[in-house]
């Protein structure tokens, strides 16, 4: 018996002094001599110059040497660098820690912590069925790809660097056999083992640039088969977690270096790492870092995360990062957002995800092909998508691109905190007369009355439509409840999910003609948001006691926005 | 009736739903960031509720022979609820309250001498305690999101056996065909029913793994019950259910 107290003591103190990780951040990076046309790909250089960004600019040069080597000399063993935070990744304890913190050139020691990755639920189809090949089909359309493809636009010479759990089954799987085979693959690293080969670990990294690549015969899974891959390995699922953040942010760096003009990030971190408030762009090393990517030049497109209807329920990082296009997941047969797809906003209260794509999506593996449901699939989409726009407007910068996929999706200019923009619509971008629909602003589809004490929203008889069959989930959970009584033990409500399984292979190939509308009060930020169907004409009617001075009052209907400020 | 009453009902409902918005989508942000704000309850956060199943073996050597116990058929089970005070991001104390059974099988063989040196089939003794633990829990990780995280619990506990039996089974061997007998005895004089101890936990996340020792004699020595005290330890594991597991958004 003793033994066992022994071996539980021995356990407990082996994980309580065990090999600590830290970030070891310098003050300074003094008398560091840079070369940025040796250091380059010539695609990041020609990025920066179209941005308007100095090529010495000095987050980009390297460590000091000197730095490096009086902290090997205090630490057990150095892991890595960044050169974006001007630190060091070393290993050592609290002890060690504490002497270089004390160092003159040193600014700062922050410990590592390990994370999990919030990877999606895994539904294999044997076969294609009509559903799925309609699936397949509105994938893509859904944003109006084919308007893409019809000019001949693929992606062609734009670079993608997918950072990811693993590429397992990437050569294999025939969705991406013509990128890996006509040589689209430019370059890998895997940083978990610092080797060249990615083809390992986790299939999660293939499915994810299948969408943003794949094909299947003449029908894309994604938008962009031509575009070139960086292919990055960040993490090893369920191994040791210690690595992972310091992976991340060299793969960002890496792509940096050798050309990236998008980075797609499908792995999002939320409880086992951060809690809810930290969710605001700044907290997390990784929110950081996606936000020096794209002061870089780069567009970071990341999934807003599965966390919708957890307790987490907001936006994973780093989708809270200001300048990253985070998209979230729209349920495909209700053409609304899926229940589980992680909300806005962040916690500074700023508008995320930006768009939504398919939250549910064919992928390739190496097996062939599969149902996947998360936002993991919904951001390649939108990368593939940018990629496109980068292909057709190559001198947008990656700002002005990601406000322009903003622009295009079909909610815009209302949004909310479930679907952000909506859809980005690739019609904005190929057809000139769409876009000039666009800024004329559109024929209103409804009118909005006002007296003293109610407002009331009127669809215009030329745009009603009454709803779809089987819209009326929320009525029926409510046993005949009034809308009031129920609504009164409610704070949030959602329609439920449909899957392919339980419901007809019917999928949303456009925005249903639900009525949205929004309250964003006087700080600027949402303060409830709805999507109602249209039973009536009269569609609407609210009380206007419930609103405050400087209140505004958004309704959308049919591409029509209308704002009222009381 | 019944007809004019669905009818009437038919009729409410279909006004009720031509009135009524249909809401697809709805969402009070004031009111989830309001209670994220004012939630001071999780993993890693100032309260922590729970609950918990508990599986263990009882162990270790009798103060003589004569009170050896099995090991894999000497069983601990508990159930029970669980809450934590957070002081700081690396320690806090709490309290958990549960209902535990504990068996112990008594070997039987030469040197027996628990109840006699008479061997039986089986013979165990078995009981029902209340059991209060009161820990410290030292986080061996500060950062670690809104999760429990490594820990190691220092724990005291006291309990009380509400119900304690002995039992005895014998293979029969006589003409009125009976095969087995069992005898229960309850009320016994040389149990203390109150014990206490200590523990120690190692946790990962919702699982911990746990030693027991009871530093209370359970067996009350005397010359009518001159029986050696039974193994004090208690191993096993205990799965942690957070509240949020079942708890609605």
């Amino acid at each position: 018996m003793k033994y066992i107290f022994v071996l539980l003591i021995f356990l407990s103190s082996s994980s309580g002094f065990a090999q600590q990780k830290f970030w070891v951040f310098f003050t300074d990076k003094n008398g560091v001599a840079f070369d940025p046309y040796t250091y380059f790909h010539p695609n990041a250089i020609e990025r920066r110059i179209k941005n308007g960004l100095s090529l010495y600019d000095t987050t980009d040069f390297p460590v000091n040497e000197n730095y490096i080597h009086a902290v090997a000399r205090r630490c057990d063993s150095i892991s890595n660098s960044s050169r974006w935070f001007n630190a060091l990744a070393v290993y050592g304890n609290e002890t060690q820690m504490n002497e270089i913190r004390s160092l003159p050139f040193v600014a700062g020691v922050e410990e590592m912590w390990s994370y999990d990755v919030a990877l999606t639920r895994k539904i294999e189809l044997k076969d294609f069925s009509p559903g799925m090949r309609e699936l397949l089909r509105l994938q893509t359309e859904r944003m109006h790809g084919s308007a893409f493809t019809a000019k001949g636009i693929t992606g062609k010479g734009i670079r993608v660097c997918i950072i990811d759990a693993g590429f397992t089954g990437f050569k294999e799987t025939e969705a991406l056999k013509h990128a890996y085979n006509r040589g689209y693959v430019k370059m890998t690293y895997d940083f978990v083992r610092e080797a060249e080969e990615v083809f390992l670990g986790h299939e999660h990294g293939t499915m994810v640039s299948s969408c943003v690549a794949g094909k299947v015969d003449s029908v894309t899974l994604g938008l962009a088969p031509q575009v070139e891959f960086l292919l990055a390995r960040s993490e090893k699922v369920s191994a040791d977690k210690l690595r992972e953040e310091e992976n991340w942010l060299a793969a960002m760096e890496w792509a940096d270096k050798n050309g990236a003009h998008i980075i797609n990030s499908s792995l999002g971190y939320t409880v086992s790492r951060y809690f809810r408030k930290d969710m605001d762009g700044k907290m997390g090393l990784i929110s950081r870092a996606a936000t020096m990517a794209s002061r870089k030049g780069i567009l970071v497109v990341s999934s807003a995360g599965n966390e919708g209807d957890g307790i987490w329920k907001i936006v994973a990082a780093p989708g809270d990062a200001d300048s990253v296009l985070t998209v979230g997941g729209i349920n495909p047969w209700t053409g609304v957002h899926a229940s589980w797809s992680s909300y806005g906003p962040t916690n500074d209260k700023r508008l995320k995800p930006n768009v939504s794509a398919f939250g549910n999506a064919i992928v390739g593996f190496d097996q062939g092909y599969m149902e996947q449901a998360g936002t993991s699939f919904a951001s390649p989409l939108v990368a593939g998508f940018a990629a496109c726009v980068m292909q057709m407007y190559p001198n947008l910068n990656n700002m002005q691109v990601l406000q322009l996929i903003e622009r295009s999706a079909d909610l815009y200019p209302y949004y909310d905190y479930a679907h952000g923009y909506g859809v980005p619509d690739a019609l904005f971008f190929t057809d000139s007369l769409f876009q000039d629909s666009l800024q004329k602003q559109d024929t209103p589809s409804f009118h909005v009355k006002m007296d003293s004490l109610y407002v009331r929203v009127l669809i215009d008889s030329a745009f009603f439509q009454l709803a779809e069959p089987g819209q009326s989930d929320y009525y029926k959970e409510s046993n005949g409840k009034t809308q009031k009584e129920v609504e009164s033990s409610w704070h949030e409500h959602h329609l439920e999910d449909r899957s392919f399984s339980t419901a007809s292979p019917y999928v949303y190939s456009a925005l249903p003609d639900y009525l949205f509308y929004h309250v964003q009060n006087r700080e600027g930020y949402l303060k409830t948001y709805y999507v109602i169907s249209v039973n009536r004409m009269e569609v609407l009617t609210l009380d206007r006691k419930d609103f405050t001075v400087g209140e505004v009052l958004r309704i959308f209907y049919k591409g029509y926005t209308f704002s009222i400020e009381f | 009736m019944i007809k004019y009453f669905f009818t009437l009902a038919s009729i409410f409902c279909c006004i009720s739903w031509l009135q009524g918005q249909n809401v697809i989508i709805k969402q009070d942000v004031d009111r989830d960031f309001e209670k994220e704000e004012s939630d001071e309850f999780g993993p890693n956060k100032k309260y922590y509720k729970s609950t918990f199943t508990s599986f263990g073996m009882l162990f270790g050597s009798p103060d003589t022979p004569g009170s050896s116990i099995t090991p894999y058929r000497s069983f601990f089970y508990a159930t029970g609820a669980r809450h934590k005070h957070q002081f700081t991001k690396r320690f806090g104390m709490g309290h958990d309250a549960s209902l535990n059974f504990r068996t112990f099988y008594i070997t039987q063989n030469s040197s027996k001498t628990f109840m006699g040196s008479i061997q039986h089939r089986s013979e165990r003794l078995f009981n029902i305690n209340a059991n209060l633990t009161i820990y410290g829990r030292f986080n061996l990780k500060a950062k670690r999101g809104n999760q429990l995280g490594k820990y190691l619990d220092f724990a005291l506990y006291g309990e009380y056996a509400g119900l304690t039996r002995y039992v005895v089974t014998d293979k029969l061997e006589n003409p009125t065909g009976a095969e087995i007998s069992k005898t229960y005895l309850r009320g016994l004089p040389y149990i203390n029913k109150l014990n206490y101890g200590g523990e120690i936990r190692l946790g990962l996340r919702h699982m911990l793994f746990f030693v027991q020792y009871r530093m209370s004699d359970m067996i009350r020595y005397s010359f009518d019950h001159p029986y050696a005290e039974l193994p004090r330890f208690c191993a096993g594991v205990n799965f942690d259910v957070p509240r949020d597991l079942y708890k609605g958004r």
